[in-house]
């Protein structure tokens, strides 16, 4: 099947700033890709290329179409959740629903109300008077009522408390996510979605540093637990980044077998949050 | 479209462009229901509730002071004496009134619009919802041209509903009080054609100011597209300070077209386009007798929709357009 995102040498500048630096990466169908980087990174600056929102140099296609000038039909494949609470604030549930439905051939009143009947969310609501809360459940409400093939999310749930950040990753699981899909995610909260993440892309500094299904990186990074005694041991075979924990040394490893850690020491698979930490500081 | 999204669609039609323009029309209708329709109905009920107020103040002041008088014998008096001179001169006073009513819904509908055309493409850049509206499939030439038309033919259609059920209300009132007072009102009042005339005369001035308020409109859209900040300034400082420098080069050379032409038909134009035709002052100095039917006379409305004026503004209004469209589609601030 061909890739849902392709991208080749992919540029953008701001001026003398550089948001984007000869990125290429490809992102196939069925996937759940968490974009994660720091504030001004140029996460959003890719997604807004994807979404055909901002001009840009080099080779790009999102589901083999140019997003910047076949940018309606593209949206018709297409959903996204810019950041949180874009929703017109004059609108109510209703005149929303109202709308959508006209506009987009592939939206399903019927999945629409279904998912609000879950919410406290009332047609004759308006988004003025909605918390943040409510505001990210109607927008979920619609995007997960169009059939598209690819969702992007820029902090989806920026904003918001923990018990709605998790049930918004569930209901996007649950109900919406299936193998013709692909999800595009950028998030400050690492750890609330590396579990359903299906492949990580790390980008820094205009660049991507990592680029790598989650299913491969127990492989590649582990992060090794050492007494003091041993710690020399350890940092002879060149960690990443070396962290105290309860007295003893975490140091976290790429490309190091593991049999040679586990002599020195209890090992495991390092976070998501811990390895963004690490490489990001090591491609400094 | 393939079967499957067919029968995955509950509407019938949707994405199509029909639909889609519709739709935006409708969010353009909801967003802006209380300048479009609320405040023309409200204008609509106080002036009605004035007119009942005044009568009611006029009535008991007549009857402190000067006592009830019988007034059906003057009235059929009267009548009997009307020649068809008079006649034509009263139908065409009742004319003029009943487009005189009018005027207060139309000074609401000219700030509404120029409020709406200044505002709109800038608020949703500001509040950021832009970027909802470009998540779905609806291209930026529909959004502005939804955003022209309820500017150009939204607005005033609703306006001029609301001036007819205000004529009808006043003649209401008025019949009603000469009745109380013995006097039959039909013969005077009751002047269907006079109505007829006047609605289709309202009907056709906004076919004929949608071609010569185009350019104008257009450029309060490119504006409000255009402005990072106060799109106000944009819109009104550009085309006066624009007229200042014309009036400064006309000093130093001899224009072929004079500073004062300029003022005319391009500052006065904008802003004398929001609204409805028969706000253009200039057009009350017609030398017929009645400049306010003048203004709107088939004979003016003709005029205005054949001058070359009205056609070299058209073109130059596609281009303003197509201008805020494009400033929609490829600007990025948001």
């Amino acid at each position: 099947m061909t890739a849902i995102i392709e991208a080749r040498g992919l540029s953008k500048s701001y001026g003398a700033t550089k948001a984007l630096d000869d990125i290429s990466f490809t992102i196939p169908p069925g996937r759940i890709v968490g974009l994660i980087g720091p504030n001004g990174a140029g996460k959003t600056t890719a997604l807004k290329a994807i979404l055909g929102l901002t001009p840009y140099q080099g080779d790009l296609k999102v589901l083999g179409l140019n997003p910047h000038s076949q940018r309606q039909q593209l949206m018709q494949e297409v959903s996204f959740i810019a950041d949180t609470a874009i929703l017109p604030r004059w609108i109510k549930v209703a005149e929303l629903i109202e709308f959508v439905e006209r506009v987009h051939p592939k939206f399903s009143r019927a999945k629409c109300e279904a998912f609000l009947a879950k919410t406290k969310l009332t047609p004759k609501m308006r988004v003025k008077s909605m918390s943040k809360g409510m505001v990210v459940q109607l927008h979920l409400a619609i995007v997960m009522a169009i059939d598209a093939r690819l969702l992007v999310l820029d902090e989806p749930t920026l904003g918001l408390d923990i018990l709605h950040r998790k049930a918004f990753y569930e209901a996007l699981l649950n109900d919406y996510f299936d193998q013709d899909k692909t999800i595009l995610v950028t998030t400050h909260q690492v750890e609330e979605i590396e579990h359903i993440l299906s492949d990580v892309i790390f980008i820094q500094d205009a660049k991507i540093v990592l680029d790598a299904e989650m299913e491969s990186l127990p492989a590649r990074f582990a992060e090794v637990l050492v007494n003091a005694d041993r710690r020399d041991e350890a940092l002879a075979l060149k960690p990443l980044t070396e962290r105290t924990l309860f007295g003893k040394s975490a140091l976290l490893y790429d490309g190091v077998d593991r049999a040679r850690l586990a002599a020195l020491g209890e090992v495991r698979t390092p976070g998501l949050a811990d390895l963004f930490v690490a490489i990001m500081k090591e491609s400094k | 479209m393939t079967a499957v999204a067919h029968t995955a669609s509950a509407h019938a039609g949707a994405g199509s462009p029909l639909s889609t323009f519709v739709a935006l029309m409708k969010r353009e209708f909801w967003e802006h229901r209380g300048g479009l329709w609320s405040a023309q109905l409200w204008t609509v009920v106080v002036l009605l509730a004035l007119m009942v107020l005044s009568l009611l103040i006029g009535e008991a002041f007549r009857l402190k002071f000067v006592g009830n008088v019988d007034m059906s014998g003057i009235s059929v008096l009267m009548l009997d004496r009307v020649g068809p001179a008079e006649m034509a001169q009263y139908r065409q006073g009742l004319e003029i009134g009943l487009w005189g009513l009018g005027m207060i819904n139309q000074i609401v509908l000219y700030f509404v619009v120029l409020f709406y055309c200044i505002g709109t493409l800038y608020d949703e850049r500001k509040d950021r919802s832009i970027l909802f509206w470009k998540s779905l499939p609806a291209t930026d030439t529909q959004t502005v041209l939804a955003k022209l038309a309820t500017a150009l033919v939204v607005a005033p259609v609703i306006a001029l509903v609301a001036i007819a059920l205000l004529q009808v209300g006043f003649m209401l009132l008025v019949g009603l009080y000469t009745a109380l007072h013995g006097v039959n009102p039909l013969p005077f009042l009751w002047q269907p054609a006079i109505f007829a005339k006047v609605w289709a005369q309202m009907l056709v001035t906004i076919p004929v100011h949608l071609l010569w308020a185009l350019p104008g409109i257009a450029w309060l859209l490119l504006a409000s597209s255009w402005a990072k900040r106060t799109p106000f300034v944009w819109a009104i400082l550009v085309p006066v300070l624009a007229g200042v420098f014309y009036a400064m080069i006309e000093t130093a050379v001899r224009l072929k077209l004079p500073s004062n032409w300029f003022w005319e038909h391009v500052v006065a134009r904008i802003f004398s386009s929001p609204g409805s035709m028969s706000l253009r002052p200039w057009q009350w100095q017609g030398e017929g007798r009645n400049p306010m039917a003048e203004a709107v006379s088939w004979d003016r409305l003709a005029t205005t929709a054949t001058s070359v004026e009205t056609w070299v503004g058209v073109v130059v209004g596609i281009g303003l357009i197509a201008a805020a469209i494009w400033l929609r589609r490829y600007r990025d601030d948001s």
